[in-house]
């Protein structure tokens, strides 16, 4: 008669436990100012820069905005840099970024918010739907876990200038609440 | 120090398959005994931080790094170019977030060029892209094993892939020395004969480049030429990067025509440049108003490839009738950048001095920080 011995092996775990990040402080939403000032943060996608300047439109109708800035970065595939950021954010009160339309540029316009955020500047990320998973991953890796998000169907470049203000009236009241809940309350 | 688990042996490859840790085939179990033994063939502490992706808040020890290296089957001898190769990829101009999550699905294509390549039993020759070499196969794999295990490059994780390419699993070779007076990609880069260099670069997947026929450099060229030009890559247009790997013949022919290497860059960068209406003719709309300037140049074209510089020239290949290789970048240059370290063997005085490392006026230090200076100088 034989014995089967029941035999290990001991491994390395090949992935890495990250340690908790620090959780970001988002920015208070408080009621807003008259004369208050949008910033919208175009990563240079193709129609980013329109679909933001329509949402910028559709966003003065919603909000007692003063000013609505644009901001173009050089390259979807990187973050403003941090600098940059909080010199951009002591001149305006809330902040839009986008467009989320491919894996990077999602992940990036997301940081970009976040930056916002950290400053104290209230800000949400314009995405596409099909990017809405990948954008809930980095949200926890980068400390923000369930960060919003204003979401329109996927794609954007290839739409006319009348179904791109179709979608950014589809996101407005969104991108008002998640900016300032009281904007409504503000307008009443 | 990562955590080790005592797991059944016999289930120890279902176990990797079922928790996610390998990229869809077999892997090495990374045991203690073997990931020391990767760790032996580098001046590095099992802890030291290789490079990182800030932006995700992801880093890569020398320890994580010969777990994956182990796992993908690499030999401790190889494990300096893989250390070597993760340095590169961590390069900030190398931009590993976005490449590690683009739609694009890129490959990290991995060229060594040096006597170690030949040291460690690297292919430069028949099948040179292909398969059979460990060395060029899992150098290759452990790369992409850490983009996967340590920062998450996985679907359902933060790889977005679209499509991907099977460059994806690996993509690694060694660069063929070039008959004189043509010389090899590290020296054209400025690092010395003596070192090994390895360069990388996020590139779709190999197009095979065919010309049997002629033995006329410009014809050889011009063969290259209608690979670049491809309206389909995202690159083309905007400006990117790429490999060029001539086999022995094609090299031959364009050499012995009396063509010096930069030359042959320079007429390849130029000569692909692109008639805006050759994009749009193939349906690819220009873009207007994006962060990709497609404003054409005083020659009334656009640039697939955005300068001589970003011409990657190497030899590799068996000899026999012409097959070449082109690897593109999968995107335009001013997103990603190919990136090229010196490989360093444990035992090797610091600092590295190789032309990406050597910013460093040593005379201007205290005199805490010149224990670094290499023996020797001054």
């Amino acid at each position: 008669m034989t014995t089967t011995l029941s035999r290990t092996i001991r491994v390395h775990r090949p992935v890495v436990e990250s340690e908790p990040v620090a959780p970001v402080d988002l920015a208070a939403r408080t009621p807003l100012p008259e004369g208050a000032r949008l910033l919208l943060v175009d990563n240079g996608k193709p129609r980013a820069r329109d679909l933001l300047a329509m949402l910028g439109e559709e966003m003065r109708r919603l909000l007692p905005l003063g000013s609505v800035e644009m901001v173009s970065k050089p390259s979807a595939a990187y973050p403003l840099g941090d600098e940059e950021a909080a010199e951009i954010a002591g001149r305006v009160d809330l902040a839009i970024t986008g467009l989320g339309d491919c894996g990077a540029c999602s992940a990036l316009s997301l940081h970009d918010a976040l930056l916002f955020e950290r400053q104290g500047v209230p800000a949400t990320v314009l995405i596409t739907d099909v990017f809405v998973s990948n954008v809930a991953r980095f949200a926890v890796s980068l400390g923000a876990p369930g960060y919003h998000s204003l979401v329109v169907p996927h794609p954007v470049a290839t739409k006319s200038d009348d179904q791109l203000r179709q979608l950014a009236r589809s996101v407005a009241s969104a991108a008002r609440d998640q900016l300032s809940p009281q904007g409504a309350l503000a307008l009443s | 120090m990562t955590d080790i688990l005592e797991i059944d042996a016999e289930r120890v490859m279902e176990e990797f398959f079922e928790r996610g840790w390998t990229d869809g085939l077999p892997v090495v179990p990374p045991t203690p005994d073997a990931v020391d033994a990767m760790i032996a063939t580098v001046d590095l502490a099992r802890d030291d931080v290789i490079g990182g992706i800030p932006r995700r808040n992801r880093w890569v020890t020398v320890e994580q790094a010969a777990i994956n290296a182990v796992m993908a089957g690499c030999r401790p001898d190889y494990f300096p170019i893989v250390v070597a190769a993760l340095g590169a990829a961590l390069d900030p101009a190398f931009n590993a977030n976005a490449a590690f999550t683009s739609t694009g699905g890129a490959a990290t294509c991995v060229v060594v060029s040096g006597p170690l390549a030949a040291a460690v039993g690297m292919n430069a020759s028949h099948n040179a892209l292909g398969s059979g070499n460990r060395a060029n196969a899992t150098i290759g794999r452990a790369v992409r094993l850490v983009a996967r295990n340590v920062f998450s490059a996985s679907t359902g994780d933060m790889d977005a892939t679209s499509m991907g390419n099977p460059g994806k699993y690996t993509l690694c070779f060694a660069e063929q020395e070039p008959p004189a007076p043509w010389v090899p990609l590290r020296a054209q880069l400025g690092f010395a004969p003596e070192d090994t260099t390895v360069t990388v670069m996020s590139t779709e997947a190999p197009r095979q480049v065919a010309n049997h026929l002629s033995e006329v450099p410009e014809d050889v060229l011009r063969t290259f030429v209608s690979a670049i030009k491809v309206p389909s890559n995202f690159a083309v247009g905007k400006g990117g990067q790429a490999f060029v790997v001539m086999c022995p013949e094609h090299a031959d022919a364009v050499r012995r025509g009396g063509w010096t290497q930069e030359q042959a860059r320079e007429f390849l960068s130029r000569e692909s440049r692109i008639r805006p209406e050759e994009l749009t003719e193939n349906g690819v709309p220009l873009e207007v108003g994006s962060a990709n300037d497609m404003t054409p140049g005083s020659d009334g074209r656009l640039p697939a490839l955005s300068s001589a510089d970003d011409v990657f020239l190497v030899t590799a290949g068996g000899p026999g009738p012409g097959w070449s290789a082109y690897i593109p970048s999968f995107a335009p240059s001013k997103h990603l950048r190919a990136v090229t370290r010196r490989v360093r063997l444990a035992g090797e005085s610091l600092p590295d001095c190789g032309p990406d490392a050597c910013e460093i006026d040593l005379s201007t230090l205290s005199g805490g920080h010149r224990s670094l200076t290499p023996e020797g100088a001054s």
